[in-house]
């Protein structure tokens, strides 16, 4: 009898969850809480606050599982998505005392962070294109998505107005859309 | 690039202002051609969320978490408490009148929504856009099967309608019927199924004049599960 020792992908959870299978939420959660954990507290810089979105989290991915399409990305990347723009919309709503906290907080080199995106395609081809770009611009795009710096953030941390950073930031995703192409 | 890739792409990286975000956010919900700019830009740019380095939550929020899987529609889960309270105040009658920035107070205490006050067969649901800020409240009398829809804060997307679902446990959704232009009261009535504790109301976007098929067809935009009126 052969026994199986292979982990079910992350996707065939979801589908799982979906179809009500409530036990797989556990799976779901050992699998994933670190992963999300890490870009929700990058985010928010608060464990109390990251917590509570972390919970916010799992229950939207139980609830809204069925709408996880495999075609349109990994698992990974759609609870990430969910994740981020959670802890964004949290960050956003937050109250300005507790962001000023974060500020310079989290200096990292956009550039060793770049370096360290996993080598699949998807990753060297935004690789190869935020190289392309502007120092500082790759910078903001980077630290925007990564530590979800606003454009008030991107503007006290490169000590620029911000409407320089609205600027800088459209021609940066123009730069990036275009050598990205466009694959639709 | 356009105007509305410009928007996607600020969208998915997260440095739109919080009033443009939540609206690109909710034109996504009817917009393809808006929705489709988002998931390029979030299918490109999701390696980015790959390097982030993993942080273990703490041990204690596993059991936390957890106990919501088993939860039907924990969505306004939260907003339940403060409902319930909210709804005391309103039964004291004359006090409801003092309670300061309580949206309702001066619709409460006057008209047919003073049935919201009453105690008996009475339920409510306050529906929400993911548990946020009250869109909708919903009131039913479980005997008569009349429902009473108040839309507080209610977005409606442009050249469609937003129809009204009730979901009692696995049944499919049953239509109560379209959510008008207004923020007046609606009364409307449920037949056929039974109104109950959690029970669930949902407003879809839908083509306009409903659902050509009698189920919902578009995404889920706000929704809250019925309480029984403390």
């Amino acid at each position: 009898m052969a026994i199986s020792l292979v982990t079910p992908p992350l996707e065939d959870l979801l589908a799982r969850i979906a179809a009500g299978d409530r036990k797989c939420c556990a799976d779901l959660y050992d699998r994933a809480s670190a992963k999300l954990f890490g870009v929700i507290l990058r985010i928010l810089q608060d464990r109390a606050l990251a917590e509570d979105v972390l919970q916010e989290c799992f229950v939207t991915i139980w609830q809204k599982a069925e709408s996880f399409d495999t075609t349109r990305g990994s698992a990974v990347a759609w609870m990430s998505t969910i994740a981020r723009n959670r802890a964004i919309d949290v960050k956003r709503a937050a109250k300005p005392a507790s962001r000023s906290v974060e500020i310079g907080e989290v200096v990292e080199d956009d550039a060793a962070l770049i370096e360290r995106m996993p080598d699949i395609a998807e990753a060297q081809a935004l690789r190869h294109c935020l190289k392309g770009l502007d120092e500082e611009d790759r910078q903001m795009v980077v630290m925007a998505y990564v530590a979800g710096y606003s454009r008030e953030e991107l503007a006290s941390r490169h000590g620029r107005p911000v409407g320089t950073i609205k600027v800088r930031l459209h021609r940066a995703l123009a730069g990036l859309r275009s050598c990205l192409g466009d694959r639709r | 690039m356009s105007d509305r890739d410009q928007r996607a792409a600020e969208y998915v990286l997260g440095t739109l202002p919080p009033e443009e975000r939540a609206a690109v956010a909710l034109e996504a919900r009817t917009n393809a051609g808006l929705a489709a700019e988002i998931a390029w830009w979030q299918a490109r740019l999701s390696p980015l969320a790959d390097m982030i380095e993993p942080v273990a939550p703490p041990p204690h929020l596993r059991d936390r978490i957890l106990a919501r899987a088993n939860m039907p529609s924990a969505a306004n889960d939260k907003v339940v408490a403060g409902l319930r309270r909210r709804l005391r105040y309103w039964q004291a009658g004359a006090a409801a009148a003092g309670i300061a920035a309580v949206i309702l107070a001066g619709t409460m205490l006057t008209g047919p929504l003073a049935s919201f006050g009453k105690r008996g067969d009475t339920y409510v649901a306050m529906v929400t856009q993911d548990g946020q800020t009250p869109a909708m409240l919903v009131s039913v009398d479980t005997k008569s099967g009349q429902v009473q829809v108040l839309p507080l804060r209610v977005e409606r997307p442009a050249g469609h309608s937003l129809e009204i679902w009730y979901i009692a446990g696995e049944n499919a959704p049953r239509s109560v019927g379209l959510l008008g232009d207004g923020d007046t009261l609606t009364s409307l009535r449920v037949s056929g199924i039974p109104l109950a504790e959690s029970g669930v109301f949902a407003l879809t976007v839908e083509p306009p004049g409903g659902s050509p098929s009698g189920k919902p067809t578009g995404p889920v935009v706000y929704s809250g599960t019925l309480i029984r009126q403390p």
